[in-house]
């Protein structure tokens, strides 16, 4: 009796595998009231995947659906991924996958700020199938006096796809040019989309980095470190992949 | 010759029942009350059909006092506007149903022969303590221990794309699922099974080890999960259980230790009562509240604190006609439309989340039940009842905590990840304190209850093996009572 009280304690040390505290922030992460402290700079180790070969495929982007249309917040709403599989549910880039496509009052909550180096992330599960890739998202800037412009962004949108019986992935690169990406419109935002012509079956990860080609505005720079100019951030509110599956 | 019907015969029936009754509404089995709203209606319909015969006319003319309130109080919370009134006729006939019914099957418990109210509350306590020894050992597995302090610099997360705190949550078993619970709900239950502790004060180890190591085995689990999560909140409503373990076992029979007590008691109450009384005008009437407004300390005393904001913003919108039975959370009437956020705002104050649910009469209600109850408790049943003081003391921490604790730290939303509103009527706790204000309740107007005394007047063979399996050290019978000896723990030697 004695013994098993004794073990008890390291009984219940054993089952700690602290599975939500994977993932903590302090408070104020990455919503921060001042702009340059809330970019979202992480590539989460996708950065040191070991690639085998890259393809580069012109993606031809649709013409955008508006932020704040009905329509449009009802696609969110539908094909949001966390609906699709409950495991994109957490971690800080589930705002990217719960169906939010514009700010809906919840400011820094509600999105992810990047700069040119954007982020990457593994997928929770590996991807099966998917047709198209939405992404919503708008440009924002830290002007005293809102811009409120189209802003020329080039994008690329990165996919790793797992090589079965390897540790080596392939890369499929959809580069997006010449996106008119509407800047410092309040919480307006644009859904793009394009057609995955190139399979991404298997993909595990995915990047996004840009270019701001614009040079209608020389007082701005999509690098945050610059400290001569204003920064321009591409604030990104939701990724969808409607009808995939994962696995 | 066929066997004459004898309601003694299908007794055990009645105490399976209430037992299972018991056990499993602390387990919270399901998760869902609905059910067990209609099943402790019929439950309560047994017992008291089994205990009937041990009421006198006196006593049942008593019940009226308690009665009449709790009748209210089931009718303004169950019909009340927040939840339609009669258009959900089925989940809220349900609730009208289930107030008085597990009232009465406490009542009934206590005068039902052969249940044993140790028993009783060990069927309880293990229900309620496996409910959270379970969530306990999913919280270890899901945050690890004492994760509260560990990340308290660090305690944001996302869960769809939502920010939540780690520091103020736990899992938890609801029904067949796991969920996020906030740790004000969790607490509470770890504090009422903590309020079995006191009762090892009155439990000798040595003759009764078993009743010994199964009241501190529920009255642990709940320590545990107070102290391993480092639930602050619940851990300051210890204290009042720790004061009352201590006054009981210590001062309980020293009169001049309860005089300055009473006096002390009547000072404070008074002073509360008036406090009481102003802070109503102050939310009631606009000339007291801009004399408060005006006055810096008067304002943080009765306008800008975490208790009076709420209580201001609740009792203010209390008196509006759609209001006075329930809020309810649209109506064209509320032309500022400020009902619903009242409704969803989380006051902490049970009280309050009464009058938000059934208005104004069910305040009223509730309020001449404490009262009645105040005086059953405090003038009869600590001072007439038979009951071990090991019960006494247990069931009398568990009323004071449940009233403090949901007083000041009650949860109306407790699902982290969900907007599901939980109301008082309709939730697993207050079923059970309405169970065991019933297995408190000393009817006013008798002077010596009769239940007290109508058990085991044989000294049969059955009788006596029945007793020994209940427990052996503990026997009230009117036949012996005389050779009963107290020592003041719970091992009366016959």
């Amino acid at each position: 009796m004695k013994k098993s009280l004794v073990l008890l304690p390291l009984f219940a040390l054993a089952l700690c595998s602290c599975v939500k505290t994977a993932e903590l922030y302090p408070d104020d992460a990455y919503c921060h009231t001042e702009f340059d402290l809330n970019y979202y700079t992480e590539w989460n180790n996708v950065d040191t995947l070991k690639i085998n070969t890259t393809k580069t495929v012109s993606a031809i982007v649709a013409p955008p659906q508006e932020g704040l249309s009905p329509s449009a917040v009802e696609f969110g709403n539908k094909n949001k991924l966390t609906s699709i599989d409950t495991s994109f549910a957490y971690g800080y880039l589930s705002k990217l996958y719960d169906g939010r496509i514009s700010c809906g009052g919840l400011y820094q909550k509600s999105r992810v700020q990047l700069d040119k180096t954007g982020y990457a992330t593994f997928f929770p599960k590996q991807l099966k199938s998917a047709s198209t890739f939405y992404m919503a998202l708008r440009g924002g800037t830290t002007c005293e006096k809102p811009l409120r412009a189209n802003l020329i962004v080039d994008y690329e949108v990165t996919f790793y796809i797992h090589i079965t019986n390897s540790d080596a992935y392939d890369k499929v690169v959809y580069k997006l040019n010449d996106v008119q990406t509407i800047t410092d419109f309040g919480g307006d935002t644009r859904l793009y989309s394009f057609s995955l012509t190139e399979s991404i079956k298997d993909a595990v990860a995915m990047s996004i980095t840009y270019n701001l080609k614009d040079t209608s505005h020389p007082e701005i720079a999509d690098d945050y470190k610059d400290e001569e100019k204003e920064h321009f951030a591409i604030m990104l509110y939701e990724i969808l992949l409607p009808n995939s599956t994962w696995f | 010759m066929a066997k004459k019907f004898a309601i003694k015969d299908y007794e055990s029936i009645g105490v399976f029942l209430i037992m299972e009754l018991v056990a499993l509404v602390s387990f919270c089995l399901g998760g869902t009350v609905i059910v067990f709203h209609y099943v402790g209606f019929v439950v309560s319909l047994l017992a008291f059909f089994f205990a009937y015969q041990s009421y006198d006319k006196k006593e049942l003319k008593s019940l009226i006092l308690i009665g009449a309130p709790i009748i209210v109080l089931a009718i303004c919370l169950a019909f009340g506007n927040l939840y339609g009134g009669f258009s959900n006729f089925l989940a809220n006939f349900g609730v009208f149903l289930a107030i008085p019914s597990f009232f009465l099957v406490g009542m009934s418990a206590r005068r039902t022969k052969n249940l044993s109210i140790e028993n009783v509350l060990l069927c309880l306590g293990f229900g309620a303590a496996l409910l959270v020894l379970i969530s306990l050992v999913i919280t270890y597995a899901q945050y690890g221990m004492f994760y509260t302090l560990i990340y308290k610099n660090t305690p944001a997360y996302y869960y769809e794309g939502n920010l939540y705190n780690v520091t103020k949550e736990m899992s938890w078993l609801n029904g067949f699922k796991v969920n996020e619970v906030s740790l004000k709900y969790a607490g509470l239950f770890g504090v009422l099974l903590c309020s079995a502790l006191p009762a090892l004060m009155f439990i000798d180890p040595k003759a009764n080890t078993k009743k010994f190591v199964m009241v501190a085995s529920i009255g642990v689990v709940g320590l545990l999960s107070i102290v391993t999560i480092v639930n602050l909140t619940a851990l300051i409503f210890l204290i009042p259980v720790l004061v009352i373990a201590l006054v009981y076992r210590f001062l309980r029979d020293n009169k001049k230790f309860w005089k300055v007590a009473t006096w002390i008691f009547e000072v404070i109450f008074g002073f509360a009562i008036a406090a009481l009384i102003f802070a109503f005008l102050n939310a009631l009437v606009p000339g007291v509240h801009n004399f408060t407004s005006g006055n810096a300390v008067l304002n943080r005393l009765f306008n800008t604190n975490r208790i009076m904001a709420p209580f201001n913003n609740v009792v203010g919108a209390m008196f509006k006609s759609f209001n006075l039975f329930g809020f309810p959370v649209h109506s064209a009437a509320d032309i500022e439309g400020k009902n619903s956020d009242i409704i969803f705002a989380d006051s902490g104050i049970f009280e309050l989340e009464i009058i938000k649910e059934g208005g104004f009469f069910a305040l009223l209600a509730f309020l001449m039940i404490l009262v009645v109850m105040f005086i059953s408790i405090s003038k009869y049943y600590l001072e007439r009842s038979k009951d071990s003081h090991a019960v006494k003391v247990s069931l009398l921490c568990f009323v004071v905590s449940f009233f403090l604790y949901s007083s000041f730290a009650w949860e109306n939303a407790p699902f982290t990840h969900s907007d599901i509103f939980l109301t008082v009527g309709r939730s697993f706790p207050f079923l059970i304190l309405l169970f065991v204000l019933g297995l408190m309740y000393f009817p006013l107007m008798k002077e010596e209850p009769i239940f007290n005394t109508f058990e085991r007047k044989s000294n049969s063979n059955a009788d006596k093996k029945e007793v020994e399996y209940l427990d052996k050290d503990y026997v009230f019978t009117d036949a012996n009572k005389e050779e009963v000896v107290d020592d003041g723990k719970d091992n009366i030697v016959v």
